[in-house]
């Protein structure tokens, strides 16, 4: 069976091995990266070519929009999900224009993630 | 001031003079029987009704699980820790499914005993860091664990981490401080989380989240 393969940005170590273990534990995916910046995230990437990227938005250095518009540019079948602790501080509809597939909020139930993870065009 | 009333299970009588001995010292507890099998700890407290059983695991006739959850029909509000020699994983999912709040290894020290039965008191559940360990062992990664990824998705990033410190035995007062949160907050995580999985106590969500490989072992 072929599993997604998920690619995981956020600056936060912690964070990103909780939730690595969450996603792991669905059948249909798989974490086959992390990255804690904007700039490591497009290194993996080329490596990887992974089909989603889970990027936090907040990050030292380049930001994960910024991020997230190169990666799409670069890899134009990627979907890039921005992770926001503030969903208030985000307009959806700009980061579609800009190529994003989504916005998820940090506190969602993992399932709610791997739903998003799952669609062919998350909203 | 009104004393924490133990009820002290265990056919080794040695053992059991040697925790009297122990509690008797102690100020806020008070030993108000003891039981040598499990059907004559089971009648003890319906009668005495204590607020916390130490209840040896392996006693002859009824084993300590049935005992367990015999104690917990009988009086649901008493809170019982399992004691025993071996580590076995085994029982400790069914201590824990029988409604044993808490399972300590019976090399733990007073201190850790003490401390163990003031928490359940208060309502905390308590997890032997060297059992979770064992548990995650075995467990982790296993079919079961793929059937647990529906029971434990609903889960967020945010409750994972409360879980870790649970299984590592820290009380809610420790984890708000660990995370700047209030323990008001810790609380309500915890709820949150209990709901989620369908579980009736911190200690059962934590067993679970080892189980399942979600949480690693504590480190200590």
């Amino acid at each position: 069976m072929t599993r997604i393969r998920v690619l995981l940005v956020d600056d936060n170590a912690g964070f990103r091995q909780r939730l690595a273990r969450l996603l792991q534990m669905e059948q249909d995916m798989e974490i086959v990266g992390e990255a804690a910046d904007g700039s490591e995230a497009i290194a993996r990437a080329r490596e990887l070519r992974p089909d989603v990227v889970l990027m936090d938005f907040r990050m030292a250095g380049m930001d994960g929009v910024t991020a997230g518009r190169l990666l799409v540019q670069e890899h134009p079948s990627v979907r890039v999900l921005i992770l926001t602790a503030y969903p208030g501080a985000l307009d959806r509809d700009r980061l579609r224009r800009d190529g994003l597939a989504g916005l998820l909020i940090k506190d969602q139930p993992a399932a709610e993630i791997a739903a998003a993870i799952r669609l062919p065009q998350a909203s | 001031m009104s004393k924490i009333r133990v009820l002290l299970a265990d056919d080794h009588d040695l053992f059991r003079q040697g925790v009297r001995r122990l509690l008797e010292g102690v100020s806020d507890l008070e030993i108000v029987g003891e039981g040598r099998t499990g059907e004559e700890t089971v009648r003890l407290v319906e009668d005495l009704v204590p607020d916390i059983v130490l209840l040896d695991i392996t006693m002859p006739g009824l084993s300590g699980i049935d005992a367990a959850r015999l104690i917990k029909t009988a009086s649901p509000r008493t809170g019982v820790i399992m004691l025993t020699v071996h580590a076995d994983e085994e029982f400790l999912f069914e201590a824990i499914k029988a409604g044993a709040m808490g399972y300590l290894l019976k090399d733990a020290s007073p201190d850790d005993l003490v401390r163990a039965i003031r928490l359940i008191y208060g309502g905390e559940g308590l997890l032997a860091p060297s059992m979770a360990a064992k548990v995650m062992r075995e467990f982790a990664r296993t079919r079961e664990a793929k059937e647990l990824a529906g029971v434990l998705n609903p889960l967020t990033v945010r409750e994972i981490e409360i879980l870790q410190h649970v299984a590592e035995g820290l009380a809610n007062k420790e984890i708000a401080h660990k995370l700047s949160i209030s323990e008001r907050t810790v609380k309500n995580h915890l709820s949150n989380i209990m709901e989620k999985l369908h579980v009736n106590s911190r200690t059962q969500a934590a067993v679970y989240a080892l189980r399942s490989g979600l949480v690693p072992p504590p480190s200590r």
